[in-house]
């Protein structure tokens, strides 16, 4: 700041003399030395400059002309010529402002996104408006966004309030296709219809707001504006239509909003949900809420602003569609905010009807046009059209006036019956859409603890034209009987049929013998029915005698390296809260799934691997992969724990003189909770550990993962896990219990006396047939007993783990081992 | 009498050369078979004491490094300790051992050892419960 002082010394000393050269030499000196930053310091400055006499800033501005085309320097110091040149620029005639290169700076920075608002180049703008022209429309798009972003910048803000057109920032097709709907005039209803929009800016709009929209939708008509409005929103997401030039260190730009325009989304979304409501709407607005969410490379989600009035849209709109839409959307988004917005909105319909938020969510699934469970009959002229769910998927079938089966759809109904085509096909899209969100729903239901009184079951689940064809694959209890839906009745079993009850659960194969999980497998292969979800396969995770040693804590899948971002999408939808881990001093909880029916607060303990910038982080600084740690159980209102993001120990926060609280013994923990929460984990390391990524053979950066990334393996086998069943191949006729294995796909078969064991060839673990429980056997760390050397070629120690767990597994009645014996 | 090959195969999928001990019998139990490997890897690390003992089982008071154990003071090994624990290593599935195409189990089986005969041990590890 030193440098500063003294330059602006220099600066006075040059005006006292009058000597407008060596001005010019000490201004750009200064302005070299401050990178840009043209802040508060150069106030004086300006003012002193703006100050001179006409005669004074005339020779100023000659002497900075010819710097400008004598220096012939870097693009920045031309810039400076031209904001110097800005300052002065009161009542001198254009053309000693440079015009042209100032244009041509303007024009580049049409292609950016944004600019740092303290380069000033609002002094450019500001010296071309001045001529009586206007800013291209890209130009005044960068200033918009730089404005809205900017932090205390009084300049750039009234520089904006001067640029009214174009009415929206071009460059985005939808906002592009609505501007050439709009004449720009200002007695044009659209046009104001626009501008009304942009001023949502709120998170709500006001009831003032609502007024004036009204009346602007009077003078148009509902009906059209709601066409109108719901063709410019199918456009939203659709690539960019000008392309920005991304800077270092931005974001992917293109792909986000722009977020002069987001404001005039938000505007829109308001304005659907005070019109008529229409199917269409409910439509388009859920549509707009998945598309604002997507996610950008350094952005997170795109618009969540966006997002979230598209919620609150949907929330005011009283109808069936809506609600059904809420719902849906209840199951699918993952980002917390707009999440918790959801949530307060079907608790609301909730309160508002009497009911609880699982019985509404139940309730708010449509028919979608179905009369039975998963058919629908239209009649369009004398063609009928039929829709009926495969799997999850609905599928069209057309039969002509003689009855007979068509391929494809009869020219008569496109012909006649346009809008009936287009809106059963937007139906059936739905359904689609729908179905897949019930199938999340229900999968949910095992951790909700629910239990339904059989009539209301009937009528949500079994017999419900859409639910149904999800719940009758489904395995459920009936007063503590176990049935699935079978030639068109509940059944047990043994076939016997099931027409009454009064409580209903969803079956889960934890504390079921495996006798009865076998056979209700071979139940539902012989009714041919194939379940939306792994239920009668569902993996069961058993407490080992392992995490009763450990009481408070299961090791069972730490010491992994996940891909962070991988983990944090999954967990987010297996209903987990987890915090991204960035490379900075800063702490975060433990990945947290909170399970309110039981009280329960499951963590699994994590933390950012690595230090490199650049290479163990993303552009943004947050960790590529994470190391894993314990997973724990606590009462769910206990203090939070957190760590540092970089490693250490996880303590708990402790606010008011609260109290800690320990962990819960694992023994405590409800089997099935325990079963579904481990099955989670496993989920996370199945699919986000760098083990999975072939491309990871070096061992990742510096070769430091090498010893995980061959020791793991799940899903297909890699090359090193062909490698090694091609030895077993060679080794198992030689070993004594070569009768009792046979290499099988992914797994080696061994066959005991008390159970036959999958071992997986890719990472050693063993399921046990027939119900595909986990098996937990692991190196010791410190044997006792006599340890076989290294041999000097130390090979891949997976096979050696497998060799040993077969060996010892083909004589399973001879172990001792109590903590192996109490899991067989 | 006959020309035996040590094989110690892993599970790199590549096999070491292999050493050759001479065996004057034509047949020899499993154990005699250990002790006589055990016994020539000792005596050769006696003859030079090393830091590092290569071998097959882990002597006691010595620290796992790469490729074998380090002795925490140097000293002879006693073969007779070793093959001791060699013994025990085998009983609890500390190794296998295929003569030829054949695993050996028992301690006290004889085998027959014709020229040229190829004894692989195979390293396992010790587990438990997890």
């Amino acid at each position: 700041m030193t440098s500063m002082r003294s330059n602006k010394q220099k600066i006075r000393n040059q005006i006292a003399a009058g000597n407008m050269g060596r001005l010019a030499d000490e201004a750009l000196k200064a302005a070299a030395a401050n990178h840009g930053f043209w802040g508060d310091d150069w106030s004086e400055i300006f003012d002193a400059l703006r100050d001179l006499p006409l005669e004074e800033r005339r020779r100023l501005a000659h002497a900075l002309i010819e710097r400008f085309h004598s220096l012939d320097t870097q693009p920045e110091t031309r810039q400076k010529v031209l904001t110097l040149l800005g300052i002065i620029a009161r009542d001198l005639p254009d053309d000693f402002f440079l015009p042209t290169e100032r244009l041509a700076e303007l024009e580049a920075l049409g292609a950016r996104h944004s600019f740092w608002h303290a380069t000033r180049l609002d002094l450019l703008a500001e010296a071309e408006l001045a001529t009586g022209r206007q800013l291209a429309p890209s130009v005044v798009a960068v200033f918009r966004r730089t404005a809205l972003a900017a932090y205390r910048a009084e300049h750039l803000v009234e520089l904006v309030k001067k640029l009214t057109t174009p009415v929206l920032n071009v460059g985005e097709a939808w906002a592009d296709h609505a501007m050439e709907q709009v004449t720009g005039s200002d007695d044009d209803p659209w046009h104001a219809l626009l501008v009304h929009a942009l001023t949502a800016t709120a998170s709500k709009p006001s009831a003032k707001w609502d007024k004036q929209a009204q009346a602007l939708i009077g003078t148009i008509g509902a009906d059209r504006v709601g066409r109108t409005v719901l063709s410019w929103l199918a456009l939203v997401g659709r690539p960019r239509t000008i392309p920005l030039e991304r800077q270092t260190y931005e974001p992917d730009i293109n792909n986000g909003y722009d977020p002069y325009n987001a404001n005039a989304l938000r505007g829109l979304a308001w304005l659907l949900s005070i019109l008529p409501p229409h199917p269409d709407t409910a439509r388009a607005l859920g549509a707009l809420v998945e598309t604002s969410l997507k996610k950008v490379a350094g952005m997170g989600p795109r618009n969540p602003k966006v997002a979230n009035a598209g919620v609150i849209a949907l929330s005011r709109v009283d109808s069936e569609a809506a609600l059904a839409e809420l719902a849906r959307l209840a199951t699918r988004v993952t980002y917390k905010n707009t999440a918790k917005l959801l949530d307060v909105a079907l608790e609301a319909r909730a309160t508002a009807l009497g009911l609880s938020r699982e019985e509404i969510e139940e309730l708010a699934v449509p028919a979608y046009g179905l009369t039975e469970v998963g058919r629908a009959r239209h009649q369009l002229g004398d063609v009928t059209a039929l829709i009926e769910i495969h799997g999850t998927k609905s599928v069209f079938g057309w039969r002509n006036a003689a009855g007979k089966e068509v391929k494809s759809v009869p020219a008569s109904v496109k012909r006649d019956h346009a809008d009936e085509l287009k809106e059963l096909k937007a139906a059936a899209k739905d359904i689609d859409k729908m179905l897949s969100a019930q199938a999340e729903r229900l999968d949910r239901q095992f951790l909700a603890r629910r239990t339904w009184a059989y009539d209301a079951w009937r009528e949500r689940y079994i017999d419900h034209p859409l639910v149904g064809t999800l719940a009758r694959r489904l395995l459920w209890t009936v007063d503590g009987r176990p049935v699935g839906f079978a030639d068109g009745e509940l059944r047990t079993l043994t076939d016997d049929p099931v027409t009454t009850g009064s409580e209903v659960e969803l079956w889960h194969p934890v504390g079921r013998e495996p006798a009865e999980v076998v056979a209700w497998r071979d139940w539902l292969e012989r009714h041919e029915i194939t379940q939306p979800f792994k239920q009668a396969h569902r993996e069961v995770y058993l407490l080992t005698d392992a995490e009763r040693a450990t009481g408070t804590y299961s090791n069972r899948f730490a010491a992994h390296v996940l891909r962070q971002h991988q983990f944090n999408s999954l967990a987010a939808i297996r209903g987990w809260r987890n915090k991204l881990r960035l490379c900075v001093d800063d702490s975060a909880p433990p990945a947290v799934r909170e399970l309110p029916q039981w009280g329960l607060r499951a963590e699994y303990w994590i933390e950012g691997d690595g230090e490199e910038y650049g290479e163990d982080t993303t552009e943004s600084g947050s960790y590529l992969r994470l190391r894993t740690d314990q997973v724990r159980f606590y009462p769910i209102a206990a203090p939070e724990n957190s760590a540092h993001c970089y490693g250490g120990e996880y303590s708990m926060w402790l606010r008011d003189g609260q109290d800690p609280v320990e962990p819960l013994p694992l023994t405590e923990i409800p089997p099935l909770a325990l079963s579904e929460v481990l099955r989670d984990v496993d989920l996370f390391v199945g699919v986000a550990s760098v083990g999975n990524d072939p491309t990871w053979q070096d061992g990742g950066p510096g070769g430091r993962f090498q010893e995980y990334w061959s020791g793991y393996s799940f899903g297909e086998l890699n090359q090193s896990a062909e490698t090694r069943r091609a030895l077993l191949d060679r080794l198992i006729p030689r070993l004594a219990i070569a009768d009792r294995c046979t290499l099988e796909g992914r797994f080696l078969h061994v066959k005991g006396e008390r159970h036959t064991y999958k071992i997986h060839l890719g990472s050693g673990n063993i399921l046990m047939t027939p119900n595909d429980q986990y098996l937990c056997i692991v190196p010791k760390s410190a044997p006792t007993s006599p340890q076989t050397g290294y041999l000097p070629y130390e090979g891949d120690r997976t096979l050696a783990v497998i060799l040993s767990k077969a060996m010892m597994l083909a004589k399973d009645t001879e172990i001792t081992d109590p903590t192996i014996l109490s899991q067989l | 009498m006959g020309m035996v090959t040590f094989v110690d195969e892993t599970t790199s999928g590549d096999r070491a050369a292999g050493w050759g001990l001479e065996i004057a019998e034509e047949r020899l139990a499993l154990r005699e078979l250990i002790r006589r490997r055990v016994f020539q890897e000792v005596a050769e690390f006696n003859a030079r004491t090393p830091e590092v003992f290569q071998g097959l089982v882990q002597p006691k008071d010595t620290e796992r490094v790469l490729n074998g154990y380090a002795l925490r003071t140097p000293r002879r090994i006693d073969p007779e300790a070793q093959t001791d624990l060699a013994l025990k290593a085998f009983a609890g599935n500390g190794f296998l051992v295929l003569v030829g195409d054949r695993q050996l189990t028992d301690l006290d089986e004889e085998i027959e050892l014709a020229l040229g005969t190829e004894v692989t041990f195979l390293k396992l590890v010790a587990l438990v419960g997890g």
